[in-house]
């Protein structure tokens, strides 16, 4: 029970603050900071700059070189640094802990590819913007879900069908961006259901990744192919007679 | 691209620099010190970006063009810059390294691996993307402003570098992603630094450096966090004051803090107290050696509670997350698939409304024509499509409403079947 307790509070703060390691390491630096009366209370605003401290603190502790002085004073100093020492000790298996919780903390690895162009825009995608801008002034676009927000970053012509949900927050104003959305998310959507929500919305291009594999192409539902790249193509509506 | 980017650090450097003259009104004698370049640029690059992005916002309500915006700010800047190196040489007080710094072959090592590790950060963050795009739902508002040539109300950072694309004639998505990288990435760890140089001295300061570089780019990986990490966005609001102001705001009270006890302890008259290590104040007597004392159980209490409270608020919200998506599922199958019974005012029961889970309806019944009304109600609420309709019987009391229901034209039927209710003796 605690251990899942504890699991889903580190999840939860991870959701909320990134690494779960902050989590522990924050409050211990602070800790140890108040113990050594290093201004601890204004890096408060500054979790970094604690934990970089305290970890500081903990270096300085293990390699300081003890400073003869008068008795009374030396003494003072002998009590001061064991106390350092054990708070730093203490900090040091805190930060363990924590660090071997974090588990797959890095950043790099399947998040990070290299960059295809200037303006970071995945693919040839930039292209098939231009394309479309230089049909319409003001096209109304239905693409992958994480796509629209290159598309408003490219131009504030284009209209997107919907707007990319924040966080966990699935929630649509509207059944048809619900649909639009679950269905480009999977890996076989259905096209007819895709290309009736799209003209309903008024869509006149619908972009779509080639990763996707629907049973039936949307251009058998009214679209047509109007620009192919490497990762994406364009489908725009055809025009009725 | 490199020597647009590095004319844009370089005329944002120089700016900062200037501006940064008025970290001399900072807490404390400084008459007898030099102001740490760090210190300086930080102070500094934040006071131009504050103030820019202040010319944006007061212009944003006014729909004021950009390129009027972008004059005002040299309006402000230029006069704020001079004004600051004035004050500054009127104080005598002269910028650069803190004097007598003795620097010795580990501060070099030191030094060499924070810069390294700067232009790791620097080079993953020009030529490499990340698959997380929420760091980039700010950046459309840079483009509206970049499209239009006007600001309106939307978030300040954004509204400057929108005033700066549509001035430099580069895309938005150009000039954050390449020119300001660098500028503004510089300006955050230099922040870092001084917060650092504010709490320790020469080697500590740079290795509390290099382990904020590395929480850097361990970086965050939360959603909710995006917005403000250095490693997948460096440009938005929110990590201007989380990692600018917020830095700025601890060294304005370490400094204030310091000038309180050097006030206070010029003030202790030392005539009439001897000079004893229990009368000096208690601030510059490390008394407490214990571990547990009063301040640190409390401090052991407060973090114990919070934990609690932590705790408790994750299991509620993951009791009510369940509660919802049971609830949601529930909703969702409800509207999916259904059986619904047809039953007119008197109650009888006249047929039964299947719909299937891909939204096809098939109806069992209607009953006589006096159930035309009513049945055109019930079927309104689920579609004008029957696509199979079974019927007991053709006569008019079996299917008189959906004669009528179909010929008036308010429910159309792809199918109609007549159910031939023939007893099969032979299985029981």
């Amino acid at each position: 029970m605690l251990k899942e307790l504890f699991g889903e509070l580190y999840t939860y703060h991870r959701q909320l603050a990134g690494s779960g390691a902050i989590l522990v390491l924050f409050p211990a630096a602070l800790l140890l900071l108040a113990a050594s009366r290093r201004m601890w209370i204004p890096l408060i605003l500054s979790p970094l700059t604690a934990i970089a401290a305290a970890v500081t603190q903990i270096i300085e502790t293990v390699f300081a070189k003890k400073e003869r002085k008068a008795l009374e004073w030396a003494r003072a100093e002998e009590e001061k640094a064991s106390v350092r020492m054990f708070t730093g000790i203490f900090t040091v298996c805190l930060l363990a802990f924590a660090i071997i919780l974090s588990g797959e903390g890095l950043i790099f690895g399947d998040m990070v590819t290299h960059k295809y162009n200037d303006m970071h825009i995945p693919g040839d995608l930039d292209a098939a913007m231009s394309g479309i801008l230089d049909e319409c002034d003001s096209p109304r676009v239905l693409t992958m879900p994480g796509w629209g927000v290159y598309f408003k970053s490219y131009s504030s012509a284009f209209d997107m069908m919907y707007d990319d949900p924040y966080g966990d927050d699935l929630s649509f104003d509207d059944e048809d961006k619900w649909t639009a959305y679950t269905q480009l998310s999977v890996l076989h959507p259905d096209m007819k259901k895709v290309a009736s929500v799209a003209k309903r919305s008024g869509c006149t291009y619908i972009v779509l990744s080639n990763d996707i594999w629907p049973e039936v192409p949307v251009t058998d539902f009214g679209y047509e192919t109007f620009i192919k790249g490497d990762m994406f193509t364009v489908y725009r509506e055809v025009a009725g007679p | 691209m490199i020597l647009k980017c590095a004319a844009a650090a370089l005329i944002f450097i120089v700016l900062s620099l200037a501006a940064g003259s008025w970290s001399v009104c900072l807490p404390g004698d400084m008459t007898d010190r030099r102001i740490p370049l760090p210190l300086r640029f930080s102070v500094g690059g934040c006071l131009v970006i504050l103030l820019s992005m202040l010319v944006c916002l007061a212009g944003a309500p006014f729909s004021l063009p950009a390129q009027t915006a972008f004059g005002i700010m040299i309006a402000v800047l230029v006069p704020a810059c001079i004004a600051g190196i004035a004050v500054e040489r009127k104080k005598g007080i002269k910028a650069g390294p803190v004097a007598r710094l003795h620097i010795r072959i580990a501060d070099i090592v030191l030094i060499v691996i924070a810069v390294i590790l700067f232009v790791i950060q620097v080079t993953v963050v020009l030529n490499f993307d990340f698959e997380q795009t929420g760091s980039l739902r700010c950046i459309p508002a840079a483009t509206a402003v970049y499209d239009s040539g006007r600001l309106f109300m939307a978030d300040p950072m954004m509204l400057l570098e929108g005033t700066l694309s549509y001035v430099t004639k580069i895309h938005p998505l150009i000039f954050i992603c390449n020119m300001t990288a660098v500028p503004l990435l510089l300006l955050y760890y230099m922040c870092y630094l001084s917060v650092a140089g504010c709490l320790l001295g020469g080697r500590s300061r740079i290795f509390a450096f290099i382990v904020t570089e590395l929480l850097c780019i361990r970086g965050y990986q939360s959603e909710w966090m995006i917005p403000a990490t250095l490693l997948m966005s460096w440009y938005g609001i929110w990590v201007f004051i989380v990692h600018g102001l917020l830095n700025i705001a601890v060294i304005v009270i370490i400094y204030t803090a310091r000038e309180k006890e050097a006030a206070r302890y010029r003030s202790w008259d030392f005539e009439e107290h001897e000079e004893t290590q229990e009368d000096i104040p208690e601030e510059w007597d490390m008394k407490k050696h214990k571990i547990i004392n009063a301040r640190n159980l409390a401090i052991a209490i407060a973090l114990l509670t919070v934990a609690l409270l932590a705790l408790v608020f994750v299991l509620n919200s993951k009791i009510n997350s369940l509660h919802d998506v049971t609830a949601a599922l529930q909703e969702d199958m409800d509207k999916r698939c259904g059986l619904y019974e047809f039953a007119p005012a008197d109650g009888q029961t006249q047929g039964y409304l299947l719909k299937e889970s891909d939204g096809t309806l098939t109806f069992i019944g209607g009953g006589p024509k006096e159930n035309a009304e009513a049945l055109k109600v019930f079927l309104a609420a689920y579609g004008d499509s029957i696509t199979n309709w079974y019927v007991y019987g053709e006569d008019e009391e079996n299917s008189g409403a959906m004669r009528e229901v179909i010929s008036s034209g308010a429910v159309d039927a792809q199918n109609i079947y007549v159910l031939d209710r023939k007893e099969i003796d032979a299985i029981k």
